[in-house]
């Protein structure tokens, strides 16, 4: 049994990485820590600041500086999540790609011989939003989807 | 320190210092506690059904055996429409629809009970008119896990896409979910 977690770097998804170290204790399964980043929100977070703080004259500064930040954090992410993995004798591996999310999302699971997709609930939304990424990928794949509340 | 207090830490405490614990409240929407983000253990599982449900894969049946959990196969015919099909034709055609719907639900518990019960689930039965939107999200009250098919209360099952009744659920839910 291969599954594939869904990393975004929220509370959230940290939760869909516990219930697969469970299911993976109980079926010895194999997990994949699996995370896309998207330049467009380093994009959006760059603009939305030097428009707020009228220093645009540096924009691709800090685009590149925030890029560097999301790459940096998700590594750290997995990088703890792995360790916690491997005291407990769990087979994982991650890997972070680039793209748009839904559809890099879609063409792993469809393609990486998974038997489960594990994400949660709410991404970096409220709560009370269900994950706009399980809106987006239920239609397109083809393997069932654990949504960790 | 274990994983959540440390993840908690390392995320916010460090971070906002003293003033974590108003944070905490403020944010509350966006921040789980340490005892939210602990998995659920899960031992009772709630699985909706319908005429529109066609079955399960072995896959799924071997996913929800994994929790050795008694699984109680919900399997709801609309009694709307029931309701319609009384008064508009006769009582006696509200029937005949009602046992129509529910020879299939047999047949279909009939073939997921013998999907689930030898990888070790333990499977209970209830078949009966209602609202399948309302009746399902009430009872997830008393469960830890709702497994909710794609194609639950779909009028174009053959789709295969994601019905508008189980995005609903999928939305409204507060549990661990499995959608398939």
């Amino acid at each position: 049994m291969k599954l594939l977690v869904l990393i975004d770097g929220s509370m959230w998804s940290h939760k869909a990485a516990m219930y697969a170290l469970q299911l993976a204790r109980k079926k010895e399964a194999e997990i994949v820590l699996f995370s896309v980043l998207d330049k467009r929100e380093s994009k959006a977070m760059a603009f939305n600041f030097c428009t707020q703080s009228n220093m645009c004259d540096r924009i691709e500064n800090y685009e590149s500086q925030i890029w560097r930040d999301m790459r940096r954090s998700i590594n750290d992410e997995m990088t703890q999540m792995l360790i916690q993995m491997g005291k407990q004798k769990i087979s994982a591996t991650s890997r972070i790609v680039e793209g748009n999310i839904a559809e890099e999302v879609v063409k792993e699971a469809n393609g990486g011989g998974y038997s489960l997709i594990i994400m949660g609930a709410s991404g970096k939304q409220a709560r009370s939003t269900l994950s706009k990424l399980f809106v987006n990928i239920s239609n397109e794949v083809d393997i069932p989807l654990f949504i960790a509340h | 320190m274990g994983y959540y207090s440390g993840l908690i830490k390392r995320k916010f405490k460090d971070v906002v210092g003293t003033r974590y614990e108003t944070v905490q409240q403020e944010y509350h929407e966006f921040l789980p506690t340490e005892e939210e983000l602990l998995p659920r253990e899960i031992k009772k599982i709630l699985f909706p059904l319908d005429i529109s449900v066609q079955g399960v894969t072995d896959e799924l049946c071997d996913l929800l055996g994994t929790f050795e959990a008694d699984v109680s196969l919900m399997y709801i015919t609309d009694a709307k429409i029931y309701a319609i099909i009384q008064d508009a034709l006769s009582p006696q055609a509200g029937e005949d629809f009602r046992i129509k719907k529910e020879e299939y639900g047999t047949s279909l518990m009939d073939r997921i009970e013998t999907c689930l019960e030898p990888r070790g689930a333990r499977v209970h039965r209830r078949m009966f008119l209602g609202d399948k939107i309302e009746d399902v999200v009430r009872a997830t009250n008393d469960y830890d896990m709702i497994v909710i098919p794609k194609t639950y209360g779909s009028h174009d099952p053959a789709s295969g896409e994601v019905s508008a009744i189980s995005m609903v659920l999928a939305q409204s839910v507060r549990l661990p979910t499995v959608v398939y």
